[in-house]
C-alpha cells in the first residue's frame, strides 16, 4: 500500500478531476509550483500511479483506486457533517441553475443574452463566497475561488472564451470539476470504485 | 457654488450628450425628442456622481433636485409616489456613458410598500400579481442594494405565501416576513418609505462604479475612473390594468431569417421588461394584431417609422397600458449571420439605406459563417421519406454535418488524422472525451439535456450536437451501437442537424443556401464596387479558378509547390535531386515539360483571369512543410539560399516559358519569388528570366518579389525600382521581426495571453500594432517608387477586420488571401471603403 500524503493527493485528484491534464493545468488546479508538482508527478509515475501520454497526465487504475479511497479514508467523518450536507444541497440548487444560465448565454442573443451573464457572475460570485466558506471543512475549495476570480476577471476585459470554452480554465470547466470534487468527497462520485 | 444643475427629465435633456447622461439616459431622451410615447422619467447625471463622490453622500442640492424632479414624474403621470389610487413606482437603473461589468443593472416597481401594494391591487384588481411583484421587487432591491441572495428572500418569500390565506392583510404580513428575512441576512432591509428606497438605490449605482470588478474592468479598457455613473428613474406603465393591456417585443425585421415581417410576441395583461416566464403563452404579432389592430396599426407604423430613421433593424421593447403604447427600449437588433446578409441586401435593394449603413450592420465573421454550407431543405426531405431518419435527440448545437460514427474518443483522433470525418458517439461526456471532441465534426449523446457537459462543450467549439437521443444505445468495447434498436457498427456514416436534433443514416450533401447565397452576391457586389481594389485568390488547380472566379476574385495566385505537391510529383522531384548529387552540374531539364503541362491549363484560362505564379525554394515554409529538407540541404547546402541552386529556378522558368508558348494569344502569368532581400538578387532573376523564358516577342517578362524578411523590407525601395510587383506576406514578417515560430501569429494562444500580461505592449497582428506599422511604413516607402512596379499585401488567414482596415487606409489596393478568405476579406474592404467615404463627407460638412 503506497502511502498517499496531502499533497500527492492534490496533484493526483486534480489529474483526476480533469481526466486528463497537462503539467501547467495540475499546477492551476492545485496552485502548488512547478517544481512541486512536477517531482510529485515523477515520484507518482515511479509508483505506478500515474502515467504520461504525450505531455498529459492521465491516472492508473491504481491511481484512480487511490484518489478514490482517498476520498473514503479523508472524509468519512464529513459525509455525516449536517452543515456541509446543507451546503452542499444549497450548492446543488446554484448548480442547476448555474447550467441553465450557462446555456442561456450560449443561445440567447441580445437583452436575454445579457442578462443570462449577469446571472451567471452573479451566481459564480455567490459560489466563490460559499467556497471560501466551505474551505474550513476542506482547504482546497479555497483554490477553487482564487480560479473563479481570476476567470471573472479575464472575462471582463472581453475574454468571454473564459465562460464556457473547454480549452481554457473557464468558469463551466473549474466549475464542472469542483462539481466532481464535491461529489467524491461526499462519497457520491459519478465514478465509484467498482467501475 | 454649483454652477450646473445635477438631474434632468428626458424631455430637458440634450440627448447628444452622452457623457453626461449615460447611454441608457441620452438613448430615452433621443425617443422623447423624436415624440416617440416613453413612459415619463429623469436622469441622475454623472454630474451628480461627481457631486456625491466630493460630499460621500447625497448632497442636499441632489436631494432637493430629485425631489422636484419626482413630483414632476406625479404630475405628469397623475400618480403618487408609494400611495395614492394608482400608485407611481419607478424602475431605476444604471447608466454609465459606457457599460461595463459590476455595475448595478435594474430594480424595478420601486415605491412599492405596504400602502401602495394594497392601492396597485385595487387597482388591477389581481392580487396574485401583486403578490409577485412585491416579491420581485424585494427580492432585486435585497439583491442589488443589500448585498442578499435574492433567491433567499424569494424563497422565503414563497414558503410563506403557501401558509397564507391571501386577503388584504397578507400583503403587510408577506412584506414583515420578506424583512424579517432580509434582516436575518444582512442585518438591513427594504425601507417602508419609498423615498428612503429611491435614495438607496441612487446611492447603490454609485456605490457599484467602484466595484472591484468594474475597476478592473476600466483598466483594461483604458476608461477614466472619473468619468462616473447616470442613474436613470423612469415611472413603470402597467401592462396588467384594463383591456387592451400587455407588454411585449416586437424586432423590425425577423432576426432569425432576416425577413421584412413585424416579428415577436405580445403578452397580454403582463406587467413588461419583468415578465415571468413559462406562466403564459405569448401570441404572435400577427396573432395579437388580429385581437387589437387599433395598437398594432401604432405598432406598426412607429416601428417601420424608427427603422428608417435609424437606417437598422431594431428591437423594441414596448407596453400597452390601457390601449396607450410605451416604447420602453430601443435599440440596434442582434441578429444571425443569415439575417445580417439578408437585411443588408434587402436595405439596398429597397434603397432606403446607404451602402455604407447596409453593411455596417454586417462582420466579416458573419460572411464566413454564411458561406459555411448546410444540408438543401429538399435533401433532409428525401432523407426522410426514404426512411433515413433514425432518431431524435434535443438539438444541442446548430450546425450540420455527416461524418463516420466513432465510439470513442482516441479512435477519433486517429480517424482524423487519417482524413477522415469523424461524428463522436457517446454516452454522456466528461472532460476525458475532449481530445475526441475537439477533433470530431459533430457530437451525439444518449444521455443528458440541454445543459450537459456535452452541449456546453459543443457549443463552445461550435460543434453542431444532438444530445440526450433516447434511442441511442452504445457499446463501446464491441464497436457496436443501435439507434432505436437498429444495429449498427462503428464506422456507419451519419448525419445529424443539431438545430432540429435529427439523425440520419448516409451522408447528406452540404450546399450553400440558395436564398443567402443572392443575398451575399449583391452585398459583395457593393463591397467590390465600393473598394476598387484587386483581390487575388491562392490555389493550384483549374476548379480553384472556377470557384475563385464565381466568389469574383480578381485573380490566382499559383504556388509552384502546392501544384507540384498536389500532382504527386514532388516526392520525384526528391528523388531526382538525390540521385543527381554526385554530379558536379545538377539538370532539372527533365522536369520541364511536365511541370510545363500542369501550368498549361492554369494560363488558358488566364485569358479572362489573372494568374502570378510563386516560384518555389526550399527556404522556411513551402517545400519544408511536406519534404524532410535535412537530406537535400546537405547534399545542396545551396538550398539554404534563395538563389543558391540556381537549377531549381532555372527549371520553373523554363517550364512557365514553354507552358506560355503553348497560348501564344494569352497572357503570360507574373512571377513572384519568396525572401528575396536585395537588388542583385532581383537582377539576378530577371536575367534569368529573360533568357530562359524564351518569349522574346512577348516584351519583359513581369517578375516580382514576395518580401518575408525585414532586411527585404528595407530595401523594399530599392527593390520597387527594378521589380513589376512588390508583395508584403504580413505574417513571415512577424515571423522575421520577432523570431517566434508562424504558428504563434495563427492561432490565439499562447500569444493572447502574452499579450492580455502586457509582456508585448501591443498586439502584433492587429493593424494598430506598432509591428504593422512598420510594415506599413516600407510599404508606403515601396509605394512612391511609381506605378511601373505593384504593392500587394499578402493578408494572413483569416484576417480581421480591423487588419484589412487598416492595409485599406494606408492606400494599399492589392491584396491575395486564402480561398475561403476571398469573400469576407473582400467585404471587410468594402465596408471601411465606404466607412472611410463617409467620414470625408462628414469632415467636409464640418468644414
Amino acid at each position: 500500500m503506497v502511502d498517499v500524503t496531502d499533497d500527492r493527493f492534490s496533484v493526483l485528484n486534480a489529474v483526476w478531476l480533469r481526466k486528463m491534464a497537462g503539467q501547467d493545468a495540475i499546477e492551476e488546479c492545485t496552485g502548488m509550483s512547478y517544481h512541486e508538482v512536477g517531482a510529485l508527478l515523477e515520484e507518482s509515475i515511479e509508483l505506478g500511479l500515474v502515467r504520461e501520454l504525450a505531455g498529459q497526465y492521465l491516472l492508473t487504475d491504481d491511481g484512480r483506486r487511490h484518489v478514490l479511497e482517498y476520498y473514503e479514508s479523508k472524509y468519512s467523518e464529513l459525509r455525516n457533517n449536517t452543515d456541509l450536507i446543507s451546503w452542499y444541497d444549497n450548492f446543488e440548487g446554484i448548480n442547476s441553475r448555474f447550467l441553465k444560465q450557462v446555456s442561456a448565454w450560449q443561445t440567447e442573443v441580445g437583452s436575454s443574452q445579457e442578462k443570462a451573464y449577469a446571472r451567471i457572475i452573479r451566481l459564480v460570485e455567490r459560489h466563490i463566497t460559499g467556497l471560501t466558506e466551505a474551505s474550513k471543512w476542506i482547504a482546497r475549495y479555497g483554490h477553487y475561488a482564487q480560479r473563479f476570480r481570476r476567470s471573472i476577471e479575464r472575462i471582463d476585459a472581453g475574454q468571454t472564451e473564459y465562460i464556457t470554452s473547454p480549452m481554457v480554465d473557464s468558469l463551466h470547466n473549474i466549475w464542472f470539476e469542483f462539481h466532481e470534487d464535491i461529489l467524491a468527497v461526499l462519497g457520491r462520485p459519478r465514478e465509484t470504485l467498482e467501475s | 457654488m454649483r454652477s450646473s444643475r445635477l438631474v434632468y427629465s428626458f424631455e430637458q435633456a440634450n440627448s447628444d450628450d452622452v457623457t453626461l447622461l449615460g447611454g441608457k439616459g441620452a438613448g430615452l431622451a433621443r425617443l422623447v425628442a423624436e415624440g416617440l410615447p416613453v413612459p415619463p422619467g429623469f436622469i441622475i447625471t454623472t454630474e451628480a456622481y461627481r457631486d456625491f463622490i466630493k460630499n460621500r453622500k447625497l448632497s442636499d442640492a441632489l436631494v432637493d433636485e430629485v425631489m422636484s424632479q419626482l413630483l414632476e414624474l406625479e404630475n405628469k403621470s397623475g400618480r403618487c409616489f408609494g400611495g395614492g389610487t394608482t400608485p407611481l413606482l419607478v424602475s431605476v437603473r444604471s447608466g454609465a456613458p459606457v457599460s461595463m461589468p459590476g455595475m448595478m443593472d435594474t430594480i424595478l416597481n420601486l415605491g412599492l410598500n405596504m400602502q401602495s401594494a394594497q392601492a396597485l391591487a385595487r387597482a388591477t384588481g389581481d392580487s396574485n400579481f401583486v403578490f409577485s411583484t412585491l416579491i420581485r421587487f424585494h427580492s432585486m432591491f435585497s439583491e442589488i442594494v443589500l448585498d442578499a441572495d435574492g433567491e433567499n428572500i424569494s424563497e422565503a418569500a414563497e414558503e410563506f405565501l403557501r401558509f397564507c390565506d391571501p386577503n388584504a392583510e397578507a400583503f403587510s404580513s408577506l412584506i414583515r416576513a420578506m424583512r424579517s428575512a432580509e434582516e436575518e441576512e444582512t442585518g438591513s432591509c427594504v425601507p417602508e418609505n419609498p423615498v428612503d428606497q429611491l435614495h438607496m438605490a441612487i446611492r447603490a449605482v454609485f456605490d457599484s462604479w467602484n466595484t472591484n470588478r468594474a475597476v478592473t474592468y476600466r483598466r483594461h479598457h483604458g476608461i477614466t475612473d472619473t468619468l462616473g455613473t447616470a442613474v436613470v428613474v423612469q415611472a413603470m406603465v402597467f401592462g396588467n390594468l384594463g383591456s387592451p393591456s400587455g407588454s411585449g417585443v416586437v424586432f423590425t425585421r425577423n432576426p432569425t431569417t432576416g425577413v421584412h415581417e413585424l416579428y415577436g410576441e405580445f403578452m397580454e395583461g403582463t406587467q413588461g421588461e419583468d415578465v415571468v416566464s413559462g406562466t403564459k403563452t405569448p401570441d404572435t404579432i400577427s396573432q395579437a394584431a388580429q385581437k387589437h389592430p387599433q395598437v398594432f396599426e401604432t405598432v406598426a407604423r412607429l416601428a417601420a417609422d424608427l427603422e428608417e430613421r435609424y437606417s437598422d433593424v431594431l428591437d423594441l421593447e414596448f407596453t400597452v397600458e390601457e390601449g396607450k403604447l410605451y416604447f420602453l427600449q430601443v435599440r440596434s437588433a442582434k441578429r444571425t449571420a443569415m439575417a445580417a446578409v439578408r437585411i443588408a441586401a434587402d436595405f439596398l435593394d429597397e434603397g432606403h439605406s446607404s451602402p455604407v449603413d447596409a453593411l455596417r450592420g454586417i462582420t466579416a465573421d458573419q460572411i464566413r459563417e454564411v458561406e459555411r454550407p448546410r444540408f438543401s431543405a429538399g435533401d433532409i426531405d428525401r432523407a426522410r421519406s426514404d426512411g433515413k431518419l433514425l432518431g431524435k435527440g434535443i438539438s444541442a448545437s446548430p450546425g450540420q454535418v455527416s461524418g463516420m460514427a466513432v465510439l470513442d474518443p482516441d479512435r477519433a483522433c486517429a480517424l482524423v488524422a487519417e482524413g477522415k470525418d469523424v461524428i463522436l458517439l457517446r454516452p454522456t461526456t466528461s472532460p476525458l472525451d475532449l481530445h475526441g471532441m475537439i477533433v470530431s465534426k459533430g457530437i451525439i449523446t444518449a444521455l443528458g439535456g440541454a445543459t450537459s457537459h456535452a452541449a456546453v462543450v459543443a457549443r463552445a467549439l461550435g460543434l453542431p450536437s444532438v444530445v440526450g437521443c433516447k434511442e441511442l444505445a452504445i457499446e463501446a468495447d464491441s464497436g457496436r451501437f443501435s439507434i432505436d434498436s437498429i444495429e449498427f457498427s462503428e464506422g456507419e456514416t451519419l448525419s445529424i442537424d443539431g438545430s432540429s436534433g435529427e439523425i440520419f443514416l448516409g451522408e447528406i450533401p452540404l450546399t450553400s443556401s440558395e436564398v443567402v447565397s443572392s443575398a451575399l452576391d449583391n452585398v459583395l457586389q457593393v463591397a467590390r464596387e465600393a473598394a476598387r481594389c484587386r483581390l487575388y485568390g491562392i490555389g493550384t488547380t483549374v476548379d480553384k479558378f472556377r470557384e475563385y472566379r464565381r466568389k469574383e476574385a480578381d485573380g490566382i495566385v499559383v504556388r509552384m509547390v502546392d501544384l507540384l505537391v498536389s500532382n504527386s510529383l514532388i516526392e520525384d522531384f526528391e528523388t531526382e535531386l538525390l540521385k543527381q548529387s554526385k554530379r558536379s552540374n545538377l539538370d532539372l531539364r527533365c522536369f520541364e515539360e511536365v511541370i510545363a503541362e500542369l501550368l498549361a491549363p492554369l494560363i488558358y484560362e488566364s485569358e479572362h483571369f489573372p494568374v502570378i505564379v510563386r516560384a518555389m525554394d526550399f527556404l522556411g515554409g513551402d517545400a519544408s512543410d511536406v519534404l524532410d529538407l535535412s537530406n537535400l540541404t546537405r547534399c545542396y547546402p545551396g538550398l539554404n539560399l534563395p538563389l543558391g541552386v540556381a537549377e531549381l529556378l532555372r527549371v520553373q522558368m523554363a517550364a512557365l516559358g514553354r507552358a506560355s508558348g503553348k497560348y501564344r494569344d494569352h497572357p503570360v502569368p507574373k512571377l513572384v519569388f519568396r525572401n528575396i532581400s536585395d537588388v542583385c538578387e532581383m537582377h539576378a532573376l530577371i536575367r534569368m528570366a529573360k533568357s530562359e523564358m524564351l518569349l522574346p516577342e512577348r516584351g519583359d517578362i513581369d517578375v516580382g518579389a514576395l518580401i518575408t524578411t525585414p532586411i527585404g523590407a528595407m530595401n523594399s525601395i530599392n527593390l520597387a525600382k527594378i521589380s513589376h510587383s512588390l508583395w508584403f506576406d504580413v505574417q513571415r514578417l512577424l515571423e522575421g521581426y520577432f523570431g517566434y515560430p508562424l504558428g504563434v501569429f495563427t492561432s490565439g494562444e499562447p500569444l493572447d495571453e502574452y499579450v492580455k500580461l502586457e509582456r508585448l505592449p501591443y498586439d502584433p497582428r492587429k493593424g494598430a500594432s506598432e509591428a504593422q506599422r512598420q510594415i506599413i511604413m516600407y510599404v508606403n516607402k515601396a509605394s512612391s517608387v511609381g506605378s511601373h512596379c505593384e504593392i500587394g499585401v499578402k493578408l494572413p488567414a483569416p484576417a480581421s477586420e480591423e487588419l484589412v482596415a487598416t492595409y485599406y487606409r494606408a492606400g494599399v489596393r492589392l491584396f491575395t488571401a486564402e480561398a475561403e478568405e476571398i469573400r469576407a476579406t473582400m467585404f471587410s474592404l468594402g465596408k471601411e471603403a465606404l466607412l472611410q467615404e463617409e467620414e470625408m463627407q462628414a469632415g467636409n460638412e464640418a468644414n
